[in-house]
Formats: C-alpha cells, structure tokens, sequence
C-alpha cells in the first residue's frame, strides 16, 4: 500500500492517466467560471508533448538542449507552409507533417549534434535553434517574417470548426489535445520502460561503463533525439492551430527556456513531471504575467528549484507522502 | 508492472478519461447555458454603469517611446470626458495591458475581453500585432480601435471586411508615399539628372512596406531611368545597437539620399552615431517617421536640413495654434497633464476616444438608448470629426474599409530652442486622397510588395508627375 | 528580368530583397576605395574590442574554474546600464564637461560596481563550481532572467544614453571622410587592457596561480592553493573585465532591455569560434567575428546573423578546440 502510494507520485502511469481526468473534468467548470483560465488549461494541455520529449532528452538521457524551440519551430512552420501553399487545414495532416518534417531536421541535425556532450550540446542546439528562428525572421516573403502566418481554425476529421462559437470550439481543441496526450503519454510510457529506455539510463547514468558493455552511445542517444524532435514539434504544431499564428518567437531561445523550466518546476527525470510542469508553469505564468516582473521570477525559481528541489514538484510530493508515511508508521 | 496491466490501464485510463471528460464537458457548458440569465429587455433608459475600456500599448523596450504616449492620449481623452459628466452620463473606466510579441498580445487582449469584459479597446502600435488581434477582436466580437499597426494588410487581406476593428492613423503605405513626395518637392529632385538612393530600414513588415512604397514613388515621380539603387539593409527590428558598419557601407556607396523608415530606439542609436561618421553632411536623411514620437527623446539634437516625417500623421505644431484651436487645446492639455508634447500617437489614441464618444453619442439621437455595438459601429462608417490633427474620416466601403483617413504632413527637421529638441519646418501637407487607394477601386494587391497601393501607384500613377 | 526556375515567389526574392547584392566593381581603384577599406577596418577594431571586452570575462572563468556563465554578458550589460542610468549623470556633476574625466571614470565606475556585485553573487558560484554542467548552465541561466529583470527594476523599460563622452570626442576628419573618435579611444583601451591581462597572466604569481588551477585545481590545492580564493580571484577578474567593457561601450550606443541576451548570443559566437576558455581565443574570436560581420554586411546584408551562426557551427564541427590554437591559454 505505501509502496503503491509512493509510486503513485511517480513513475507509475496510472497516476498520470488519473492526473489528466481530472484535469479533463475540471476543464469545463473552470471555463465556465473563467474562460480566461479555461485557455490556460489549453496551453497546459497543448505543452505536455514538447516537455514529455524535451524530459526524455535531459531526464533520461542527460542531455541537456538550450534549443528545443528549434522542433517546435519546424512544427509551427509545417502547419504555416501546409495552409499557405496547399491549403491544408486538417489538423491529422498538420500533425503528419510537423511529424516527418521534425524527422528530417532531426535526422540532418542529429548525427551532429549528439557527438558533443553537456555545455557544447547545449549551447550547439541554441545556436542551430538561433539560425532557424533567424531565418524565419529574414525571409519575410515566405515565412511572413514577424507578421508571420494566418491560419483559420482547424478542420477535425474533415469537419470543419469555422461556425462554432470560441467557447465551443476551445472545448473541441481541448478535449482533441487531451486525447492525442492520452496516447502521447502511453507511447512515451513504453519507451522509457523498454530497454531502449534503459540504454538510455545507463548512458546517462554513467557514460563510460555504458560504453564498456557494448552500448552504441551514438545511435542510442540520436534515437532518442528523433523522438524528442518529434514530440517537441507536435507541441509546435498544436500550439500554432491553438493560436491561429505561426510567428518566429515560437522558434525563439526564450521558448526554450520555457521548455526547460516548465520541466524542471515539474521534475525532471520523473515521468509526471512534464504533465504537472505544463500545468503549474502556464498557471503561474498566468499569474505572473500580470505581475510585470516576471523574468526575475521565473529566475529566481529555476535558481531554487535546481539548489532547494531537483526532482521539482513531483519529487516533493513524493517525499511528502515518505513523510506522512513514516509518520504514521511512527504512531504520529 | 506487466506489459498487460500497462496495456489495460492505458485501455481503462483512456476510456474512462474520455468519456467522463466529455460528459462533463457537455453537461457543464448545457448546465451554464440554462444557468445564464436571458439578455436584458429593451428599455429607454441609459445604464449608470460605467463603460470599460482596454487600453494596450508597448510599455517597455524599444517601442516604448511610442506606446507611453499613445496610452497617454487616450488616458487623457478618457479623463476628459469623464470630468464633463462622460458618454450620456457613464464614466468610462480603464486598464491598460502591455504591446509586445504578436503570441503575448494576441493573449493580453484576450484577457481583456475574456476576463475584464471591455467595451471598446484602444490600442496597438506595431503592425506584426494589428494582423494578429484582428481576427481575434472580430472572432470575440469586440469594438476595437487601433491607434496604429498601419500595415495594409490588416483590411486588404487579413480582414477585408471588418465588422469590430477599426484604424485611425493613415495607412501604412501612405507613410513612405507621404515622405518621398515630401522629399521630391523639398529637395527639388527634379532638377537632378540621377538620384542615387540607399535604404535602411528595420526588417519587419513596417520596414519593408516603406521601402517599397518610398522606392515605386521615387520610380514613378521622377522616372525609373533617373533613380539608381546603391545600398539596401535591413537590420532586425531593436537588434542592432551598434550600426557603424551600416554607417560606413552606407557612405561608402555615395547615395544622394538615405531613404529610412527606422524609428525608436533604432533611430536615436543610428543618427547618434552617424553623426560621428558625418553621414549628415554627405547625404540627405529622409525619413518618414522619427520625428512621430516622443521628439523630445527620439530626435533631441536631430541634425537640421534632413527631411522630417511622421508616420503620414500628425505634428504638434500643426496645424497652427492660432489658427485652429483644437489643436492648441489638445497640445495645452497634454502638455498640463503629461509634462511632454504630444505626438502622432498620442493624437491617435486622443481621437480613438473621441471617435467612440462621437459615435455612441449619435447613435443615441437615432436609436433613442444606449447603442449596442453593432449601433455604434453603423455610426462610425461614414463619420467624419474634427481631431487635433484636422479632419479625419471613417472609410465605409472597401477597399480599406474602416480605415481611417487624414492629411499628413512631411518637413525639414529644425532644431527649435523653445522646445528642445528638432521640430518639424516648412511643412507640407500632402492631402491623403491624392496617395491613397481610393474607395471602390477594383485592384488586387501588388504580389511584389503586396499592397493594394502598389498596384494603384503602379497602374494609375503617370510617370515623371508630381500628383500633389 | 526573368530567372528561369526560380519561379513566382523566387523572383520576388530577387527583384526585392536582392539576397546577393550586385556589386558594381569600379574601373579603378582610388583614393576613396582606400579610405573606404580603411574606415571598414577600424570599424572592425571597434567591433572586435566590444566582443572582446565580454569574452575574455567568460573564457576565464571557464578556462579556470569550468564554470560557463550564461550570466556573463549580463555583467557586460550591467556596466552599460550603471553608467547610462545613473553614474554619467554624477560623472557630468563632478567633472563638468571636461573630456579627459569622461574617458576615463565612468569605465572605472562601471567595473567597480559590477565587480561588487559579483561579490554578492559569488555563493552562488561557490555552490556550482565542481557540479554537473546542467547545474551551472540552469542556474546560470536563471542569473540572467533576474539580471534582466533588476535592470527594468532599477533604470527603467526606455532606452538610456550616455553619450556625452562620445559627442565631446568629436570625430576626426580624413580628408573629406569622418571617423568618430571615441571608437579610437575603445580600440586602444581593449588592446591597453589586453596587455595587462596577459601581463598579469603569464607574468604574475597570481596568474600563474590561475593557469595552474586550471589545468588541474586538484593539484593546485595539494600545492597549496586555495581553492576558494582562486574562485573569487576569477570572478572578481572577469566581473571588472565585463564592468569595463560595458562602461566603455555604453557612450557609442544606448542601454536597452533585452541586450544581455543578443550579447550572450553574440559572445557565444566569439567563444566558439575561438576557444573555450582561451584567451587568445578571445581575441581571436572577437575578431573574426567582427570580419564576418562585416563581410556579410557588404555581400548579404540580408543573411547577416545566421551567416556568422553556420560559421560557428562549421568550425564546431570541424575543430571543436576552436581556432584560438587549441591549448589552454
């Protein structure tokens, strides 16, 4: 039983899978309430997947990228591409693409990057990250440079939400994203538990001994960046149909802090972490956001969540309850 | 835990999400819909509640200079009406929101109208954010003035038949038109067999719509044979602090004339530093917009001589105290309440105010009681009031359609001792139906520069005229 | 003109943004060619000794301690802010408009202010010195969204000058050509400044102390060093370096919100290019920075920031040491 409650807090996906109901039957009362608040659960929800993949590189692997904004940039771009050139509007297709087109880039960037290790891996995926977002910025004529992309609500199955009322239409968005988290969870879920997954602990863990039994670090370690490519982009492609604008900042440096330090506030290397991350960073953001200084908040917290708290949220909620528990088991 | 278990959970997790989830979702939002009161009756009398307005404009960095002034217009607008008794009686309240990226704003106006539940807004500076709020105030059906964001594309492609946005300063192609006219007749081009031209000019959309439209109007007025193109850049909007190497390309391809739409920040480093390198004495400095905002800060020791614009809009000195007294009202206000001048944007906001009083005021005589939106926007199409700038007037029909249309004014710069800094000299009006696409002119958008006023100066425009 | 291929938005491409500027070659080369050749060179001394100026700070505190400091250009900025918000005003008050004074105090000013700072922030570096990458790139990282933040806090969101010192310079003029002279003044100050540096380096005991800690601080320590006293030195040293650079920066540009990141992304550049840690590679680095900044001004003034990135990247790939001679110092 305690052993069940401390995995609970954990690396067990039931808690995530609950974590998210409740979130999804929350959602309706709270836009009912504030629908201001009801679209901060729509970025909490649309983020999960860029954190799940961005938690898979660093938590898992020990890789720690400055430059995840490059993914979900091509993902944001993808969309903005398919709508102005060939008109596409179904979100199935959109995801499709922001899903090969991040495997590309991946697999162009990758073979490169994942030779260096810790600060030049870091720094080397902010400068890739940097070209992108400059790139989008310069070639105003087919990026729309700072104006960006337009792009009108998305199509479901063929439908399309153009007649709906917002309110309607964010509850068709939500409910859409949770589901596709659902499965995003379960699939992330499957690699960290395989032995794939385990490869990928051991070469965090301990990179030479990793090596000495026989572990292809290399290939190892650029898997692992096509999928958190992969994931990250599809954050990218949701977040751009959620806002209906595909604009350079999305490929900016500042998004990849945001995907590290959602990650971090959640708990790094714990699987729900990137779930609770997403959703405690964009409430707090909320809230911040009205409070004009919110860098220094946000600085302050990143400071003393890697000094006071490294396993972030989810690990404290795990030594609270090794706290209740031995409590009780004391009698107290 | 077995692959089973796992693949069971998932199946159970999944399900029993979903379906929860979207019973809830369903009874909640029918639960709400019963819960909701139905919409008041129809009734003679005017609410005493007052009337809420949402004001958002770059409050930091590099735009400030722009966006402090434009809030200050409208705050001043507001307390003004509020101390003779407001709209019909009802104060107006306010709350002011930050202008920054196209995503955060989009998201600050949201609230606005989500959380805050504003009945007009006023606001925006930046044309990479009118595109983008634009949709969403038609889509959150919210009376929206934008003071600025002058791009085209707002109502020639992005929303060409807008219901809730409208736009108060000139248009943003008329902005470089306005300047090279103004330098044309200033600097008596004429009579020069060659012009050499540079361009700099901030990357965005704004830049790049001034450089076409000051470029095509230099081609068409003084003849494409006679205009040669010697240097273009376009650094990064409030990225560059250090433009030395611009400078020096700049002067060492010996234009006649720098045609610039850089402003702000960008403007201050740059002249500053030109000046060092005396780029003011081997060229002419054209540009359509530094002297728009803030000139106390943004043009203090502006060198003289160098042809001044501003945005195609307003200048405070004119038109002349004495000879119109709104204006000298407005700029003695201002100068009371807010310790500065005012400029481009602040007129704009101070009108936006005015323009949503005006018209709910006359959609009160013809309806009888307090106009709903769509009374009020019927009122706005068509209207024409008398700001500090002079007349202004609501385009009804497309193309351009809520767009708002004054005359502009280009100068020389002069340094003025009564105030500080560089002002505005000799000007010249350049009345904005002679610019302007007019209304019911069929044409589609240039594909090159993507304006409609493109295409217009292009096919309509004769070459070698000077059409002011 | 018609290019066969590249097609509508192609074409578009060409007529208006010209990726590739046409460039007219002149019949012969004259006199102005040559000033002008020559006015771009000292621009890119100037260019130089700005990134200069901030990577040396960075590279010594990595090169002795391996920290990386993402921080590092906000110490940069804080210099720039110090004395374009608060310190020319009190230079102006006690000095009046003498030139001499200007030059030379508000530098000065700057660097003892950032280096008091860095005092208040040196626990933290004491807690990550000796911990994992992630640690020190995390926290630093955050050092530089409060430093952000502070400067709002303290100056304000406008844009502020301090440009007295550069407008009294003057500029001087080369027949019919005009150079700022304060930019004169930076040259030689980064070129002043990195000659003590080497100096105290490769000359002094402490330095010596320092280059030792940083081939092996363990051993240092079993040699006697004080570890601690080691860390402080090189935060100190770099603090001041970044103070300096800022406040002789500042009177040729204005103090702005957001500056600490494009430096970081510029410095960033620098240190890639020229070695991590190295401070040859500093001056290295700031250089050819500063070239190719140039060169793509006058060739692709369109590709200007992603242009220096693929440098960047390039040599990453081909020579990670950096071109700054590979070897520590």
């Amino acid at each position: 039983m305690v052993e069940r409650l401390k995995r609970f807090f954990g690396d067990d996906i039931k808690t995530n899978f609950i974590f998210l109901t409740i979130i999804a039957i929350l959602y309706p009362i709270i836009y009912v309430f504030s629908p201001g608040w009801g679209v901060v659960l729509g970025h909490g929800v649309t983020w999960i997947s860029a954190l799940l993949g961005f938690n898979l590189l660093f938590g898992y692997t020990g890789l720690l990228s400055f430059g995840h904004a490059l993914f979900l940039g091509v993902g944001a771009y993808t969309v903005g591409f398919m709508y102005k050139y060939l008109g596409i509007n179904n979100i199935e297709l959109h995801l499709l693409g922001g899903i090969l087109s991040s495997t590309v880039v991946a697999l162009i960037i990758g073979p490169i990057v994942v030779r260096y290790t810790r600060i030049f891996f870091a720094i080397f995926m902010l400068a890739i990250a940097q070209i992108l977002w400059s790139l989008y910025y310069k070639f105003y004529w087919v990026t729309g440079g700072t104006d960006g992309i337009k792009i009108p609500r998305f199509s479901i199955l063929g439908i399309s939400l153009e007649k709906l009322d917002f309110a309607t239409y964010h509850h068709v968005y939500f409910y859409f994203v949770t589901g596709l988290t659902f499965i995003l969870v379960y699939i992330m879920w499957r690699i960290i538990n395989s032995p794939f997954g385990l490869t990928l602990k051991s070469i965090r863990d301990n990179e030479t001994r990793a090596r000495f039994i026989g572990v292809d670090i290399y290939r190892a370690r650029l898997y692992a960046f096509i999928i958190s490519a992969i994931y990250a982009s599809i954050t990218g492609v949701l977040a751009v149909n959620h806002h209906r604008l595909v604009t350079p900042d999305i490929a900016y440096w500042t998004t990849s802090g945001k995907v590290v330090f959602a990650t971090l506030l959640g708990g790094a290397r714990i699987f729900i972490g990137p779930i609770v991350g997403s959703f405690v960073f964009h409430i707090i953001e909320s809230f911040a956001m009205k409070f004009i200084y919110w860098q220094m908040v946000m600085g302050i917290l990143i400071i003393a969540i890697v000094i006071l708290m490294p396993g972030g949220i989810a690990h404290l909620a795990r030594t609270l309850v090794d706290v209740a528990v031995s409590h009780r088991r004391r009698g107290g | 835990m077995s692959k089973k278990t796992g693949r069971r959970d998932f199946l159970k997790g999944l399900v029993s999400g979903l379906v929860v989830g979207g019973i809830a979702g369903v009874a909640g939002t029918e639960i709400y819909r019963g819960l909701a009161p139905p919409p008041p009756p129809v009734r003679e009398e005017i609410p005493t509640t007052p009337i809420k307005a949402g004001i958002q404009a770059y409050l930091t960095g590099g735009g400030a200079l722009w966006g402090k002034p434009m809030m200050q217009g409208a705050i001043l607008a507001i307390e003004e009406i509020n101390e003779r008794g407001g709209i019909l009686g009802r104060k107006i309240e306010y709350v002011v929101k930050s202008e920054t990226s196209p995503e955060e704003t989009v998201r600050e106006y949201r609230t606005l109208v989500l959380d805050e539940k504003i009945d007009f807004y006023v606001g925006l500076i930046s044309s990479s954010n009118t595109p983008a709020v634009g949709p969403v105030a038609e889509e959150l059906q919210t009376l929206t003035f934008f003071v600025d964001g002058c791009t085209d594309f707002l109502f020639e492609s992005v929303v060409p038949d807008p219901r809730f946005c409208f736009r108060i300063t000139n248009i943003q192609s008329a902005d470089g038109v306005a300047a090279a006219i103004g330098a044309i007749k200033l600097l008596n081009l004429t009579e020069k067999d060659k012009v050499r031209i540079a361009h700099i000019h901030p990357d965005y959309a704004y830049g790049r719509n001034a450089h076409a439209h000051m470029q095509i109007t230099f081609e068409k007025v003084l003849g494409k044979d006679r205009v040669e193109v010697v240097y273009e850049a376009f650094p990064g909007l409030f990225k560059i602090t250090d433009f030395s190497p611009y400078i020096t390309e700049i002067i060492a391809n010996r234009p006649d004339i720098l045609a610039s739409s850089l402003w702000g920040a960008d403007v201050v480093n740059f002249y500053k530093q030109a000046i060092g390198y005396g780029l003011f004495e081997k060229m002419k400095y054209v540009s359509c917009i530094a002297h728009a905002a803030s000139p106390a800060e943004a043009v203090k020791d502006f060198p003289d001589g160098h042809i001044a614009g501003v945005h195609a809009n307003y200048f405070f000195l004119y038109p002349e105290w004495d000879k119109y007294p709104i204006n000298k009202s407005f700029v003695n206000n201002y100068y009371r309440r807010w310790g500065t001048y005012p400029d481009s944007p602040s007129e704009g906001a101070y009108v936006a105010v005015y323009l949503y009083k005006n018209a709910v005021e006359k959609a009160y005589t013809m309806i009888g009681r307090f106009p709903e939106v769509d009374d009020i926007i019927r009122a706005l199409e068509g209207m024409t009031i008398y700001g500090p700038a002079g007349p202004i007037h609501v385009r009804a029909e497309k193309p351009n359609k809520h767009q708002c249309y004054k005359d502009g004014i280009v100068g020389i710069s002069k340094y003025d001792p009564r105030f500080g800094f560089s002002v505005l000299d000799k000007p010249i009006v350049i009345p904005i139906s002679k610019i302007t696409v007019p209304e019911g002119w069929e044409g589609t958008p240039d594909p090159k520069a993507g304006t409609l006023a493109y295409s217009w100066i292009r096919e309509t425009w004769r070459e070698g005229v000077v059409p002011v | 003109m018609h290019i066969a291929g590249l097609g509508k938005h192609g074409e578009k491409a060409w007529y208006q943004y010209k990726l590739i500027r046409v460039y007219n070659p002149r019949e012969t080369i004259d006199m102005l060619e040559i000033m002008d050749l020559l006015v771009r060179i000292y621009n890119i001394f100037f260019g130089a000794s700005v990134l200069f100026l901030i990577a040396v700070g960075l590279n010594i505190i990595y090169g002795v301690m391996k920290i990386v400091n993402l921080a590092h250009p906000a110490f940069f900025v804080l210099g720039c802010y110090t004395i374009a918000g608060t310190g020319m005003g009190v230079m102006i008050n006690i000095f009046g408009s003498s030139i001499i004074p200007l030059l030379i105090t508000p530098p000065l000013l700057a660097a003892f202010v950032v280096a008091v700072s860095s005092l208040l922030i040196f626990p933290l570096f004491l807690f990550i010195s000796g911990k994992g990458d992630e640690v020190q790139l995390l926290i630093t990282y955050g050092l530089l969204l409060i430093f952000e933040d502070i400067f709002r806090l303290i100056w304000g969101s406008e844009p502020l000058r301090a440009s007295q010192p550069f407008e009294l310079a003057g500029s001087l003029s080369i027949g019919e050509y005009l150079i700022p002279v304060y930019n004169i003044y930076v040259i030689i100050s980064a070129l002043v400044i990195a000659l003590i540096l080497w100096i105290f380096l490769f000359k002094s005991k402490s330095g010596l102390l320092l280059r030792a800690s940083s081939m092996d601080i363990e051993m240092a320590a079993a040699l006697g060093a004080n570890v601690k006293k080691v860390l402080l030195l090189t935060v100190l040293i770099a603090s001041f370096l970044a103070g300096l650079g800022g406040g002789l920066f500042i009177p040729s540009a204005s103090a702005m919100l957001g500056m600490s990141v494009e430096f970081l992304v510029l410095a960033f550049v620098v240190v890639v290019i020229g070695g991590l840690g190295s401070f040859l590679g500093s001056l290295v680095g700031a250089f050819i920075v500063s070239v190719l900044r140039t060169i793509t001004l006058i060739l692709f003034p369109e590709l200007e920031l992603a242009l220096i990135y693929i440098v960047a990247i390039i040599i990453l790939t081909l020579k990670p040491e950096g071109l700054g001679g590979g070897k520590k110092w």
